[in-house]
């Protein structure tokens, strides 16, 4: 392998010139997210925004990757990752035990769908396309899997006729020799019949009615040295959202009728105003299949915290290891900071818990209801910091019930029992963030934070640590103190949003508007945060559609006469497709089911927003509408002092 | 293959007043019937050639075919509607009478919205029975998107290297307004979210799995602001082996340090590209790139040969006419014995706007002899 300086700008698997370097930097964790039996057979959908860890995931269970695992697995990089695909069933104490062929769908299948063809003939090339693609990995797989070369020792492979099928152009008995010619064949006849610059029609193979790949797998007609293969097979097509919608359809339904033995896995990008159809058009009606949503998955099981947190360590690691033993950056965790009760913010905290005291002192002068409230905050042990958020946590209380009061004219004095109800870590939380507000203080920074600030997608998880690794590879370099200080790191974070937001415009269709639009929920959710008595602590970070109007922005009727709900329509799935967006579809509330889209959480710094989820505001289809193109214009109801 | 069978070793290639010299003179040899084939976008180089050439004298027809290319409702270039009206009545008041005027629009957009701009222009021109009544072809590409002049140079040089086998020896000629500063004004916006190989030149040949053991080798003839784009042709290559190809001399002499400075992260940290891979081509001079990139791609295809050969993306990033280069080379390698898997990976964009209108309009026209009488044996 190259020089690797910062292994975290590695960021996709395909960027990883070895096997046994792809899974020194594998983390784990993301196997926690399979379910059991996902080599079961049943159909996997494997769901996820760009830079999810689809692909990554789909490449480890490939023949080679496998095999390298089982020659590491006493290495203590890759002995967890070794007992989990154990448990799962893809791998034995000395053996491979299941053969994947993985397929990219962004390869050629759009592009024959381009081609000016008969509907009927366009299927039969693409399913003569998947079948050739399938079977030379498969030939491929059962050679790597044996430790065997690919294509040398293809003469030791017989295939057999499957019963009651007839391949067009392959007679059985033959060798994989005569296989993959065959099979190199029909691919040639299609790609010649899609690069060819005169006209495709009546040129090229004739094609194939069905997936006669998956029935030839299935039946088990594969020899090796004239003993049967029957290790189960997995077949996986990655980037699924590739495929035209008709080749898409065409697929799952042929995966769905065929019943295949074989274990497919389907890895597509989420896109939550589109995919539900895939499921909503009967195509799997009837079937029992799998859907994993992997940023749903991450949340749902807090997982993602000490996954990325290990991937992190582990590009550390190689760091270390590529730059010598005298290097210090032997771990990512010690070099993020995370404490600002050091001496060097005593001073500001100390000035800040005097301006802070003063307030609340000055208030509850005046209302002795919330004397004892005073008086257990000043009888508070700990540290300075924890002071101050303490007295600010007691300030939003009170702000809190005399709005309340004034509603309800209670004039009772407050219990401590009172405090310590209301003084949970939501208020706790909104606290901190307004003190960093007020004051100054670094609030994104710490490995949580720095966790959180991955929106549940490694990707951006690298992008954002990585940035953080650079400085201290800098540092370190200059033999200076490796170590960043938390106003450092949130200066870096604050940068993040800069390099992968702001020029939206030029990465994406529709980006000015997406941009307009994302900015006008970041400062709409600003202002519903950043409010004295903290209603939504510790604050809001999303907005939610009804899925009704959800609906309403799929209805290609309806936006034909409104080009408005078009163009919104148009920027909610550039956002969605971006990862700007985190959409969590059909969600319970006492108006009915909503679809909240929380911003993503690289946006969070830039509005002075929390990082925890579970805040948004219900918004109308007509609230929102103009906001791509006029920005965010808060209502009378909604200007309320900061 | 070696240097001396290249196609365009010896090449035909003018600009500014060399221009107007050759034109002058090749129109006054003898009657020429010419046909014009230029966009119809918003930018004002588009009218410069057809001006120019109509003011060179001759005898013959002047027919323009003026290919129209909608980008779609939200395209940014909509901003420019205006100028691109002005553009079209300039060309039909420069015409006049000296020649028919055809429009020839572009499907870009397939029913489910997929780009298919590239295929459609390449079919536009279906077949040479059409160029019949020419002696000569002038594609000026000064305001066609590298997406359509692409393929459709590609699909013209198969035409007339098809017409030349019958006998034929019509010209091909490119014209080119070009003018680095109003290039570098006029941005690409709403990149489309993936990379693709452009039709007219090996694409699924590219991503065949019967070849997939092939090294691929991807050649970025890199410009300015262009990281989105490299980054998604990455993704779509994944290739074994990086060779930047930066331009020098230029006109601006640290043109190539500014680029290694923009791209140091993404090349060196992310793709991990050897500094001794970068390769160097006159920045104005399209078949200075042509030969810097044959030759690489040559040396990687013999010293890869005995484990099967190689498969090369090619990506025009930098100026239209250093993208002719890679047209030529790319051209070349997919039509010669033994034949060379090139493809040239491209991302689309929505429009584009103009970031800066005090751009002053200082142009140069440069024209590049492609096929006809010059290179006949």
């Amino acid at each position: 392998m190259k020089d690797v300086r910062n292994p975290f700008r590695l960021q996709t698997a395909e960027s990883i010139d070895s096997d046994a370097d792809f899974l020194r930097l594998f983390g784990h964790g993301v196997l926690d997210l399979l379910p059991k039996d996902a080599l079961s057979g049943r159909p996997l959908f494997i769901r996820s925004a760009p830079g999810g860890g689809k692909t990554s995931l789909l490449k480890l269970f490939t023949p080679s990757v496998l095999q390298s695992l089982i020659a590491m697995r006493g290495s203590d990089a890759t002995k967890e990752l070794y007992n989990r695909l154990k448990d799962l069933g893809a791998v034995t104490d000395h053996d491979i035990n299941v053969l994947g062929v993985m397929l990219s769908c962004s390869r050629t299948f759009p592009a024959l769908a381009d081609i000016d063809l008969k509907p009927q003939r366009a299927r039969r090339l693409l399913l003569a396309l998947i079948d050739a693609r399938i079977i030379l990995g498969a030939l491929r797989a059962v050679l790597l899997a044996r430790r065997l070369r690919f294509p040398d020792d293809l003469v030791r492979l017989t295939l057999t006729a499957p019963p009651d099928e007839h391949i067009p152009g392959l007679r059985f008995p033959c060798d994989g020799t005569s296989v993959k010619r065959w099979a190199e064949d029909v691919e040639q006849g299609v790609c010649d019949l899609i690069d060819t610059l005169l006209s495709p029609e009546g040129s090229g193979p004739s094609g194939h009615d069905s997936l006669l790949a998956f029935r030839l797998l299935d039946a088990k007609c594969i020899q090796l040295d004239g003993r049967l293969v029957e290790t189960p097979w997995l077949v996986t097509f990655d980037d699924m959202q590739k495929l035209a919608a008709t080749q898409r359809a065409a697929l799952l339904e042929v995966v769905v009728e065929q019943r295949s033995r074989s274990t497919v896995w389907l890895a597509e990008r989420f896109e939550a105003l589109s995919t539900d159809e895939l499921l909503s058009s009967g195509a799997l009606s009837g079937r029992d299949c799998l859907v994993i949503a992997l940023e749903k998955a991450w949340q749902e099981k807090r997982r993602f915290e000490p996954a990325v947190l290990l991937i992190a360590d582990r590009r550390a690691r190689m760091a270390a290891d590529a730059t010598g033993a005298n290097f210090a950056l032997g771990a990512f965790a010690p070099t993020i900071e995370a404490d600002l009760d050091t001496p060097a913010w005593q001073d500001r905290t100390a000035s800040a818990l005097e301006v802070v005291r003063g307030r609340v002192q000055a208030v509850a002068a005046s209302k002795p209801q919330y004397a004892e409230w005073i008086q257990s905050c000043d009888a508070a042990d700990g540290t300075l910091r924890q002071q101050l958020v303490r007295w600010r946590t007691v300030e939003i209380l009170i702000e809190r019930h005399a709005r309340k009061r004034q509603l309800a004219l209670g004039l009772g004095a407050l219990t401590r029992e009172e405090l310590e109800d209301r003084d949970e870590s939501d208020v706790r939380a909104a606290a901190e963030l307004f003190l960093s507000k007020e004051f100054g203080f670094p609030y994104y920074f710490g490995l949580s934070r720095l966790a959180s600030l991955g929106s549940f997608n490694v990707e951006q998880f690298l992008r954002v640590a990585g940035d953080l690794f650079e400085e201290s590879l800098a540092a370190a370099v200059m033999r200076r103190d490796p170590h960043l200080s938390p106003d450092r790191q949130q200066k870096i974070l604050d940068g993040a949003y800069d390099a992968r937001v702001k020029d939206l415009p030029r990465r994406a269709q529709n980006g000015r508007e997406a941009l307009r639009f994302l900015d006008a929920i970041g400062q709409f959710c600003r202002e519903e945060t950043h409010q004295p008595n903290a209603p939504y602590a510790p604050g809001v970070t999303g907005i939610a559609i009804s899925m009704q109007d959800c609906a309403t922005l799929r209805n290609a009727d309806h936006l034909k006469l409104s080009p408005d709900t078009a163009a919104l329509a148009g920027v909610l799935g550039t956002a969605l497709q971006h990862n700007l967006l985190l959409p969590d579809p059909d969600r319970p509330r006492p108006a009915g089911r909503f679809m909240v889209l929380y911003l993503n959480r690289l946006l969070c710094p830039k509005y002075q927003l929390p990082l925890q989820y579970g805040g948004f505001r219900e918004k109308r289809l007509q609230d929102v509408v103009t906001w791509p193109t006029h920005g965010y214009r808060p209502s009378r109801s909604e200007r309320l002092p900061l | 293959m070696t240097h001396d069978t290249m196609r365009w070793r010896d090449y035909f290639l003018r600009e500014g007043a060399g221009f107007d010299d050759f034109w002058r003179s090749f129109f006054a040899e003898q009657r020429r019937e010419v046909l014009l084939v230029l966009g119809h976008g918003f930018d004002a180089r588009m009218c410069d050639g057809l001006e120019k050439l109509l003011s060179l004298g001759g005898e013959g027809a002047r027919d323009v075919a003026l290919i129209a290319f909608d980008e779609g409702p939200q395209s940014p270039s909509h901003t420019y509607a205006d100028q691109r009206r002005a553009n079209g009545a300039r060309i039909k008041e420069l015409l006049g009478d000296r020649g028919k005027l055809n429009n020839r629009p572009i499907t870009m957009f397939s029913g489910e919205g997929r780009r298919i701009g590239a295929r459609s222009i390449a079919q536009e021109f279906a077949s040479a029975n059409e160029f019949q009544p020419y002696t000569d072809v002038v594609i000026d590409i000064s305001a066609l998107p590298r997406g359509l002049y692409l393929p459709l140079l590609a699909k013209m040089l198969a035409l007339f290297d098809l017409d030349q086998k019958d006998g034929e020896a019509r010209n091909l000629h490119v014209v080119v307004s070009h003018s680095p500063a109003t290039d570098a004004a006029i941005v690409e916006e709403g990149l489309e979210d993936g990379a693709t190989y452009l039709h007219g030149f090996a694409a699924a040949a590219l991503e065949s799995e019967a070849t997939s053991a092939q090294p691929k080798i991807w050649i970025p003839v890199l410009g300015k602001c262009q990281q989105p784009q490299l980054e998604r042709i990455h993704s779509l290559v994944a290739p074994d082996e990086i060779c930047p190809l930066l331009p020098s001399p230029a006109q601006d002499p640290r043109e190539g340090d500014s680029l290694m400075v923009e791209y140091r992260d993404l090349l060196f940290d992310q793709l991990r590209v050897e500094p001794r891979n970068i390769i160097y081509a006159a920045e104005s001079n399209p078949f200075e790139v042509y030969r810097q990139i044959m030759r690489s791609i040559l040396h990687y295809h013999r010293a890869l040969s005995p484990l099967g050969g190689c498969k090369v993306a090619l990506s025009a990033m930098s100026s239209k006419l250093a993208s002719i280069g890679v047209l030529l080379a790319a051209y070349e390698l997919s039509h010669r014995d033994p034949k060379v898997t090139v493809g040239v990976a491209h991302v689309e964009s929505q429009g584009y706007r103009v970031e800066s209108n005090s751009v002053a309009r200082s142009t140069t026209l440069f024209t590049m002899w492609l096929s006809g009488e010059c290179y006949a044996a």
